[in-house]
């Protein structure tokens, strides 16, 4: 009797847990956007919010906060996707990555642009007078690149115009930084709102938000500039949308690359220049170095991106002949100039360790940076 | 009686198994959620777990300051100096064209001044008589500690083992590690090369690897005061208010000071709706009044 007492308590205390728990539970994310959360105390399972806002966006003007749902985050993640979690449950993108080099987006390993089919190697959809702007761009003002002379390269031209770059993570903004013209650009995660269109920045406006396992950012306010390094030239009236996961379960061969790879899609609209948008998509996979803490020379705690100094090594206006933009009175290359500029521009782009004087060897900035930043003048300028 | 005798401990036993659950997941509950940050708001995202951990107990009680969940001051946010005096001229001075008067702030100094060497002191001399060729007003890095103070703000991303710092300043940036890392070897830099620990509440930042390219120096203000190439900083990052951070550096430079010396600045957080890091790209600007003719002063000049 006593013992059945004692069983029917015991099962329904734990009926009465279990209720509890489910309902504590399902308020989480429905508490409005608490989240943040999950901070490594144990009960990551029960903890790991679905989708709460990051910022505690209170009814999360944007739809944020909303999907994951109860429980979603912690239990559901699907098993194929090897997502990265950070304390908070959000997933974790800070290290060192390497995208694809696009120096030309609408051919060879640039080729990221997405045809409606969904495969890579479409071209931008320029409506015809861009097109022939785009043209002559690239046959007439290469000098003007913007990124030669320093200037952050822009959204989404940044991940695939230089090599390496890290990302840094914290609660309410993500942080990009390149390693070579050492553009940087901020992914607000609060309650903020775009700045006035009629602003223009090099890296546009970005907010992001987290939709389940993916980070959504919207990116206004670019300025105009250019797609890739060869004369892709848009408007100042691009609006970029793009979202970060971890890239599914690699292929047995790469298996190394599970937690290590993210993938990125990006929807480039300008309105002005192109018929319709474009798609992109491309995987940024961690540094091998990063990978392997004790493969980058003697350092344990492994790969660091190191300084970069682009305009402190900039010679590019100094060197170059007034006619092809640059402040030097030299004529005898003259207009033909122009044909010499792409081997200037690489010098210009050295930047890390520039001026430093190539003292350099350590850091990955410092190759090719430290002597052509300070040298500059490739071929052409005598 | 008997029935009696024996139900009424089993509802004793009952009550003890709901109260003891409901205490278990009420427990829980602030570990699991943990934070709870207020958008923006400084007290953000403290951790409940560490908090815990050190006593603190789960109770939301508000904190003197922002904090990590791993416990740490969080000094994430954007901040800048409101006395734009300082990077005129670190040492006490009076107005000039184009310069705040201002009391200085180098807090071991008897007169307030760099501890210079004779030779040195000639040095800055000459670098004041040409400081309209300032590396800051030539859009190169202005070194550190003298980042922390130009008039531009610069914002904190603050991860577990490192920070990262980004200023607006040609989009310069520094990256601080906290994972027990030593210096590099063999290479320097314009912002040298920045290790960090924690002393209690104040992060402490040593700074070595510091350049010092004569084509291309660092100045500690816009007045020539300078440092060399064995310049040694020490920063320490101490929250006064959850809204304000004592900012101080001290400089051990053998070759160019007698003795090290510390400045102490106050960093202040932007509390600006929408406030955010903007572009500055000084070279645009430069290259702009070169063409126009009005900045000779600023080309570079080169010897090779």
């Amino acid at each position: 009797m006593r013992k059945r007492y004692l069983i029917l308590a015991a099962v329904v205390g734990l009926a009465l847990c279990v209720m509890l728990a489910q309902s504590l539970v399902a308020q989480g994310p429905a508490g409005g956007g608490r989240g943040g959360a999950g901070a490594g105390a144990g009960a990551p399972g029960a903890g790991a919010p679905g989708g709460g806002a990051p910022g505690g966006a209170p009814g999360g003007g944007q739809g944020r906060g909303a999907p994951g749902g109860a429980g979603g985050g912690g239990r559901g993640a699907a098993p194929e996707v090897p997502v990265v979690k950070g304390a908070d449950g959000k997933p974790d993108f800070t290290g060192y990555y390497m995208g694809a080099t696009t120096t030309n987006i609408n051919s060879g390993r640039g080729g990221v642009i997405l045809d409606d089919a969904g495969n890579k190697g479409a071209k931008i959809p320029y409506n015809t007078e861009w097109e022939a702007k785009a043209a002559d761009t690239a046959k007439n003002h290469m000098f003007d690149e913007p990124y030669a002379h320093c200037l952050p390269a822009g959204v989404p031209t940044n991940f695939g115009i230089q090599m390496g770059f890290q990302i840094v993570q914290g609660k309410n903004t993500i942080v990009f930084a390149w390693d070579t013209v050492g553009g940087t650009r901020t992914i607000y995660l609060d309650d903020r709102k775009h700045i006035p269109a009629s602003v223009k920045l090099y890296q546009g406006d970005s907010i992001g938000h987290w939709e389940g396992d993916v980070l959504v950012v919207d990116t206004t306010s670019i300025a105009a500039g250019w797609w890739d390094a060869s004369g892709a030239i848009h408007s100042d009236q691009t609006h970029v949308v793009e979202r970060f996961s971890w890239a599914p379960k690699a292929a047995p061969n790469e298996k190394e690359l599970n937690g290590n790879r993210i993938l990125y899609e990006a929807t480039v609209e300008d309105p002005v220049a192109l018929t319709k948008p474009w798609k992109m998509s491309d995987n940024f996979n961690r540094i091998s170095a990063d990978r392997y803490p004790n493969s980058w020379g003697k350092r344990p705690t492994g790969y660091e991106q190191t300084e970069t100094a682009c305009v402190e090594g900039d010679m590019d206006m100094a060197l170059y002949p007034v006619s092809s933009g640059g402040f030097s009175k030299d004529s005898t290359t003259g207009p033909s100039a122009a044909g010499v500029v792409p081997g200037a521009a690489g010098g210009g782009r050295g930047g890390g360790g520039g001026a430093g004087g190539g003292r350099g060897g350590a850091g990955r900035g410092a190759p090719g940076g430290g002597a052509a930043g300070a040298g500059a003048p490739a071929g052409g300028q005598q | 009686m008997r029935v009696r005798a024996t139900t009424l401990p089993m509802f004793v036993v009952l009550i003890i198994a709901v109260a003891a659950s409901a205490v278990l997941l009420l427990g829980q509950a602030p570990a699991g959620r943990g934070g709870a940050p207020a958008a923006g708001a400084p007290q953000a995202g403290r951790g409940a777990a560490p908090a815990a951990a050190q006593g603190r107990g789960a109770a939301p009680a508000a904190p003197a300051i922002p904090r990590t969940a791993d416990g740490h001051p969080d000094f994430s946010g954007i901040w800048q100096v409101l006395d734009n005096s300082i990077d005129g001229n670190i040492e006490p001075h009076a107005a000039s064209w184009g310069v705040h008067g201002g009391v200085g702030v180098i807090v071991d100094s008897p007169d307030g001044k760099i501890p210079y060497k004779p030779e040195a002191a000639a040095k800055r001399q000459a670098n004041y008589k040409i400081r309209a060729q300032d590396p800051v007003s030539r859009c190169w890095k202005p070194g550190v500690p003298r980042i922390n103070y130009i008039p531009f703000p610069f914002q904190i991303t603050q991860a577990s083992k490192k920070i990262q710092i980004d200023y607006e300043f040609v989009h310069s940036y520094r990256t601080v590690y906290i994972d027990g890392s030593t210096h590099l070897e063999g290479i320097d830099f314009f912002n040298g090369d920045s290790r960090a620990k924690w002393d209690g509440d104040t992060l402490v930042v040593d700074v070595t690897n510091i350049n010092d390219d004569p084509t291309r120096p660092t100045w500690l203000d816009a007045s020539g005061n300078y440092h060399s190439d064995a310049l040694h900083v020490e920063e320490r990052y101490t929250f006064n208010g959850p809204n304000m951070i004592t900012y101080r550096a001290r400089l051990e430079d053998p070759k160019v000071y007698r003795q090290p010396f510390t400045i102490e600045v106050t960093l202040y957080r932007h509390m600006e709706k929408n406030f955010r890091l903007m572009d500055y790209e000084c070279q645009e600007f430069k290259d702009r009044l070169i063409r126009e003719g009005k900045g000779d002063h600023l080309r570079i000049v080169e010897n090779n």
